[in-house]
């Protein structure tokens, strides 16, 4: 079967780097004929890496121990549950992972380009046939998941006890997705670089493919927080990892693209920096895939370094340097249709926002690299934690939120003093009492307060958008109040949905400002019997309990808690030795309500019987996960297909030309 | 141009300056604040603080020792961070240090982003005047712009979609 999946790895290979020549010629010299060739090889493509994968699963699944991968990532006592998560677990695996799933984005890309943009889908399709020609070269050559070994192990070293997890199979596979996705609206850019059409075509589906690489982006980072903050107890959501980095520097890029391409459908403004966006993020997905495997940094993500490393590195400058080349050439035709008229208008605070947004990806991307830019000038590889990105992000995050209120209340083009004061008037009664009150109740520091009362301008500013929707229905169409919410929202689902998206921003750092600023934890070691208190809350330890699995050991401090003299149940804080594993895994203890969460973890033991506990109460965080979701529902009303405003859309008619059908407007 | 490139970068760095730590100065150190400056040598990528809390190893467990023992000599913060430093070098610090070529770690994003709010502004305001320029077609377009009412356009969104 392992052979089987290589020959379907050297074929794809083969097949798709025809298949992205053969798209170009056919798109350059409309030959219909060989389009339909290429066609045909994007679906064998798929089938085979379709083929691939299955014989990797299906070794995992065999407990294949020839296989090097399959020894590495997994043992005979593996449950079935995590044997599949084997796939995408290790480095070959998951970029056959990625592979197969780049395969099927240019199958839906293909079949969708049977309806629209019909004459530019070869080009669409060559650069991402190129783009997977490269990985699975980088698989069949250099990290090959079905490689067998000499001998065959008699048993496998099993799958990492932090990967036992359910979220290996949500945090991973949403975070590669992500990653993957962002190469489709990178293709339609190119396309319409290559093929020279720069007019709108290509904005339509890089921003809805945007949205849903966005969307998937989104849940990996979110998934990773709820893992790191439950499971692993980071005692925290967010380590500032490199790796976690990665993940983050594209999505802050994502964001300021899917602002900025407001402006470029509304006014035909910002053509080259639209092409720009889509060209940083692309690379910033390239350069975290290249930063998970090339060694280049610490990380607890980190794969092992090998020959991927250069490869990957190779290819992060090739799509750069290939992009920003053409990108060059087609300056001349890249003009915008408008100018900006003002310093205060809606197309200025996106502006603001996008430059924020970058600010911040930028600032990022600075903290992860500094280490090895001061290693290369002055020797000395200088560490960059947690503190500084806390320090560094706080004031840009700040502005970002302040942004995000701002920007729908000011009128496109240029605003009047008017049109300030008349939209600024409520967000202000709303932020500037909540200030007021927070300073008086006690808040501190200033920062805090500053702070929430943005998320109370914002709050503000999203709330009177909403009722000035509501109440145009209500007057313009007899709706009542209660069913003219749901039908503007559904009859205007982009606005709205992106109105619901920065209601889910405004929970998210509302739990992220408070949890940070206002955690309390005490860490202490404890006798049976003895408490810890923090806030209102008293911890008190009971005992130690060891229990042994078939292949694991679980220490665990039984907690008895009460809250302002009440008792409030029991936690379990543990610590776990899988197989032999000398490392141990955290179980925290967590007692999570709307207001709080009481967060314990067992840092360790002595041999009398003590515990070493740390108990934290952090506030807010529930809202951080609600918040997530919450910006999920918001795209995916944003994303929902409208099926009349496609029927006004004009209607590409089908014309032959040179042999190639194409579509005209 | 120059004045005001300088202006916002002093600014942003006086803001950075002041933006307060987790810590009041003068407070004794503890084992988890010192260990949280210092990052974890083991190849985790993480701090001390938070890989003894979620998976600690030896390297962690020898560096806490350490703390531990410095503290108890009655080290300062400063005193404990300088002698790890001395040790494992600049790396085994979570926080580069605000001197020397270290100090680009802090400065360089603020100055990035002030140098872009600089060009926007500057590219703006070019546009602008060139706009004034053109009375004719501006106002006309602004004033259809500026004096619709927000809920005139609120119906007309929902009259194109209905």
């Amino acid at each position: 079967m392992a052979d089987l999946g290589y020959a379907a790895i050297i074929t794809a290979f083969i097949i798709s780097a025809y298949c992205a020549v053969a798209a170009f010629v056919a798109a350059r010299a409309r030959i219909n004929e060989l389009w339909l060739s290429a066609r045909n090889a994007v679906f064998v493509t798929f089938g085979l890496t379709s083929l691939a994968s299955a014989a990797l699963v299906y070794s995992f699944f065999t407990r294949d121990f020839s296989i090097a991968y399959v020894a590495e990532y997994s043992s005979s006592d593996l449950p079935a549950s995590y044997t599949l998560a084997g796939w995408w677990a290790g480095q070959a695996g998951s970029m056959l992972f990625m592979a197969w799933i780049l395969s099927l984005l240019s199958v839906i890309v293909v079949v969708q380009g049977q309806r629209q943009n019909r004459e530019m889908t070869p080009f669409v399709s060559a650069v991402l046939m190129g783009i997977l020609a490269y990985f699975l070269g980088i698989i069949a050559f250099a990290s090959n998941p079905l490689e067998k070994m000499p001998l065959a192990l008699s048993e496998g070293m099993g799958l990492n006890p932090l990967l036992r997890t359910s979220d290996m199979f949500s945090h991973p596979t949403t975070l590669l997705l992500g990653f993957s996705i962002f190469t489709v609206p990178f293709a339609f850019a190119m396309a319409a670089l290559i093929s020279g059409r720069l007019d709108d075509w290509w904005i339509h589906s890089a921003r809805r493919w945007t949205l849903i690489a966005w969307i998937f982006l989104s849940l990996g980072n979110l998934f990773g927080m709820v893992w790191a903050y439950t499971v692993l107890g980071w005692g925290g959501y967010w380590g500032w990892d490199p790796v976690e980095n990665a993940a983050f520097m594209p999505w802050l890029a994502a964001t300021a693209f899917l602002h900025s391409v407001m402006i470029q459908e509304r006014r035909g403004m910002l053509k080259l920096w639209n092409m720009v966006l889509v060209i940083i993020t692309y690379t910033l997905c390239l350069f975290g895939t290249l930063l998970t495997r090339s060694g280049m940094l610490s990380s607890v993500h980190a794969f092992a370094m090998g020959a991927v490393g250069p490869l990957l590195l190779a290819l992060t400058g090739l799509v750069l340097v290939g992009s920003l080349v053409l990108l060059w050439m087609r300056l001349p035709r890249l003009r915008s249709e408008h100018r900006l008229d003002s310093l205060v208008s809606r197309e200025a605070s996106f502006l603001a926002n996008n430059l924020v947004l970058l600010g911040a990806a930028f600032a990022v991307f600075w903290g992860t690299v500094f280490p090895i830019l001061s290693d290369a000038v002055r020797g000395v590889k200088v560490g960059v934690g947690p503190p500084f990105y806390e320090q560094t992000m706080a004031p840009m995050f700040l502005a970002l939120i302040v942004l995000m209120g701002i920007c729908p209340l000011i009128g496109w083009r240029k605003a009047s003093p008017e049109n300030l004061a008349r939209n600024f008037v409520y967000p202000l009664a709303v932020a500037m009492p909540l200030a007021l009150t927070l300073y008086l109740v006690g808040v501190r520091p200033l920062y805090a307060v500053l702070a929430f009362s943005a998320l109370g301008f914002v709050a503000g500013a999203i709330l009177l958008e909403f009722w000035r929707g509501v109440r145009a229905r209500h007057r313009g169409h007899g709706d009542s109040y209660p069913v003219a919410l749901p039908r503007l929202v559904w009859h205007n689902r982009r606005r709205y949905g992106g109105h619901i998206v920065h209601i889910g921003v405004i929970l998210l750092a509302m739990g992220i400002a408070a949890s940070h600023m206002f955690s309390t934890s005490v860490e202490k070691t404890v006798a049976p019997g003895e408490s810890i208190e923090v806030r209102d809350y008293t911890v008190t330890f009971r005992e130690l309990k060891e229990s042994a699995g078939s292949d694991s050991l679980r220490v665990t401090a039984m907690l008895d808690v009460s809250r302002g003299g009440n008792d409030a149940g029991t936690l379990e804080a543990s610590k776990r030795f899988e197989g032999n594993d000398q490392q141990p895994v955290t179980d925290v203890g967590l007692r999570s309500t709307p207001q709080e969460d009481l967060y314990v973890i067992l840092s360790g033991w002595t041999d009398d019987g003590k515990a070493i506990l740390k108990v934290a109460v952090n506030p807010l965080v529930m809202w951080i996960w609600i918040g997530g979701g919450v910006m999920v529902v918001g795209t995916l009303i944003a994303l929902w297909p409208d099926g009349r405003r496609g029927r006004r859309l004009p209607v590409l008619e089908r014309v032959p030309v040179g042999g190639l059908e194409v579509g005209r407007a | 141009m120059r004045r005001w490139m300088l202006l916002s970068a002093t600014v942003l760095i006086l803001v950075l300056a002041a933006w307060p730590s987790t810590t009041a100065a003068g407070d004794p150190p503890s084992v988890h604040e010192i260990a949280s400056g210092l990052m974890c040598q083991c190849g985790c990528g993480m701090t001390v603080a938070t890989c003894q809390e979620s998976m600690p190893c030896t390297t962690s467990d020898a560096m806490v020792g350490e703390i531990q023992r410095q503290i108890s000599e009655g080290k300062s913060k400063q005193e404990i961070l300088d002698s790890f430093v001395a040790v494992y070098g600049e790396q085994v610090l979570a926080l580069p240090r605000k001197s020397g070529f270290s100090l680009a770690a802090w400065v360089t994003p603020f100055l990035v982003l002030s140098a872009g709010a600089v060009l926007i502004s500057a590219l703006v305001w070019f546009w602008a005047k060139r706009g004034a320029a053109k009375p004719e077609v501006a106002a006309a377009e602004a004033s259809s712009e500026e004096f619709r009412s927000y809920e005139e356009r609120v119906d007309q969104d929902l009259a194109l979609l209905e």
